[in-house]
């Protein structure tokens, strides 16, 4: 509990946490304006579509930025080599620390996406259940690039490196990964499919994606080729499931075993 | 009390520390004295289990540091050279936060108490970040005082701190005396002013002295005085 209270006084008194809150709320608040020629009836589906593509670009970098940052303060600020001499193990630091971070960016999200729902409700017709849908997606997002950002933060030696590993992670999730997948597409036969699909929503963003475009139901399942069915082999919400908790449990371990302290290791 | 056995540290083939032997005991001040690049570091972080051990045992107040039993960390308390703390945090906060994470739960009178010691009470609940170089070393010596711990190490705790910051340290530091305290200096006369011995380390090997056989043997006898 007192990682999660330093983790929030230190925040809110810093620019970070509010710089990238301000983002997300301006990024809303414009597709807000840009959505008010939708229908009552069906725009509030669009919008959440649209706003989910929009800030899917960029919850992962302002995640990853904050989570890694905020370990290499740790390091930085010799707080970590204090509490590591005294007490914890660098597990036990990273856990606490990670449930603190979540605290820090989870609440603000939820709260701001609360009174965002407010404002929605003077233009559209609400549908709890996707919204409900909408937020966990993002939350879900949120997660698991905090705790690839701990990751980085973990394992980097400098300001620079975790700029450099950060902006990789940011650009093999939005072009490299789906890109290496469609130059081994040709190869991929129907006994393989499962295993394609799982290579593919082993990515975050697809997963997350799939799972809230078919229960909103943007995508139907009625009449999908015999090839898509045996693609989409499980609920889209598994996929998400199995991925989040690929990711958070990889890049958990990484930093556990490349973790340094500090320079000299 | 420090007992360091037989301590052998090497990166590579290159060997930092060979055949480290110091017995540090209850109410000495040790001074660990070397040019830079000697091993002091790997040897305090051999000490604090930050480094596994090649060779060689090493005892805190009589327990073994291994990573296997983490007992001796609570009696070791350790103060990093150049370190910042939450800066963002008043110094209030930063002591409760560190009470909080060794012991659970902050005594709020013994915070109190540290805080009196190294006269930073009345600053309490300003920020970090507003503080000066010789308020945050004394913070983080409140941080350190409060684990109660017997056994202190100290890096470079005067580093980059005016004459008044530096006086005001050592003055705090000399009523320790129920401790044991290990601390790294590059400054002759404040081991004069408060250690009763000094550990040299040279080419990775260690001799213990007394202050005054060390100033002795470095020609330096009539320093400070």
């Amino acid at each position: 509990m007192h990682y999660i209270w330093k983790e929030w006084k230190e925040n809110i008194r810093g620019k970070g946490l509010w710089l990238s809150l301000s983002i997300i709320v301006l990024i809303s608040l414009a597709i807000l304006f840009r959505s008010s020629s939708l229908s009552f009836e069906k725009g509030f589906y669009v919008l959440l579509i649209n706003l989910f593509d929009t800030i899917i670009y960029f919850i992962p970098i302002l995640c990853l930025f904050i989570g890694a940052f905020s370990i290499f303060q740790e390091k930085e600020q010799k707080t970590l080599i204090m509490l590591l001499t005294k007490k914890d193990h660098y597990s036990s630091f990273l856990w606490k620390k990670s449930l603190g971070l979540y605290s820090v960016v989870l609440l603000p999200i939820l709260v701001w996406f609360f009174i965002y729902l407010l404002f929605l409700k003077f233009s559209f017709q609400i549908d709890m259940k996707g919204y409900f849908i909408f937020v966990v997606a993002i939350i879900c997002l949120a997660l698991i690039f905090l705790q690839m950002g701990a990751a980085i933060g973990s394992f980097s030696r400098s300001r620079m490196q975790i700029i450099g590993y950060t902006i990789f992670v940011w650009f093999y999730f939005f072009f490299l990964h789906d890109f290496m997948l469609l130059s081994y597409l040709p190869k991929v036969t129907y006994e393989k499919v499962k295993l394609f699909s799982a290579g593919f929503f082993l990515n975050p963003l697809e997963a997350v994606r799939m799972y809230l475009e078919t229960s909103m139901g943007v995508y139907s399942f009625g009449h999908m080729s015999r090839l898509l069915e045996a693609f989409l082999w499980t609920k889209p919400g598994i996929f998400l499931l199995a991925s989040f908790a690929f990711w958070i449990l990889v890049s958990y371990i990484v930093a556990i075993i490349f973790h340094r302290k500090e320079g000299f290791e | 009390m420090i007992k360091i056995q037989n301590l052998n540290q090497s990166f590579g083939k290159k060997n930092i520390l060979e055949g480290i032997n110091l017995k540090i005991n209850k109410h000495e001040i040790c001074a660990l004295v070397g040019r830079n690049g000697a091993g002091k570091s790997t040897l305090i972080n051999s000490l604090l289990g930050l480094l596994p051990v090649a060779q060689g045992i090493i005892h805190i107040n009589g327990i073994e540091v291994t990573k296997k039993n983490q007992e001796w960390k609570k009696a070791i308390a350790y103060l990093p050279e150049k370190f910042m703390l939450y800066p963002m945090l008043t110094g209030l906060e930063n002591v409760l936060f560190f009470a909080e994470a060794v012991s659970g739960k902050a005594n709020h009178d013994q915070v109190e108490n540290v805080l009196k010691a190294v006269s930073l009470w009345d600053d309490c609940d300003v920020q970090v970040k507003k503080y000066s170089k010789g308020m945050l070393q004394r913070l983080g010596l409140a941080i350190t005082l409060y684990q109660d711990s017997n056994t202190l190490i100290l890096d470079e705790p005067t580093s980059g701190i005016d004459p008044i910051g530096r006086k005001e340290i050592l003055e705090i530091l000399k009523t320790l005396h129920d401790k044991t305290i290990l601390l790294s200096s590059h400054h002759l006369d404040e081991i004069k002013q408060i250690c009763t011995h000094v550990a040299y380390l040279s080419d990775g090997k260690m001799e213990k002295y007394t202050v005054d056989e060390f100033l002795q043997s470095q020609n330096l006898g009539g320093f400070g005085s």
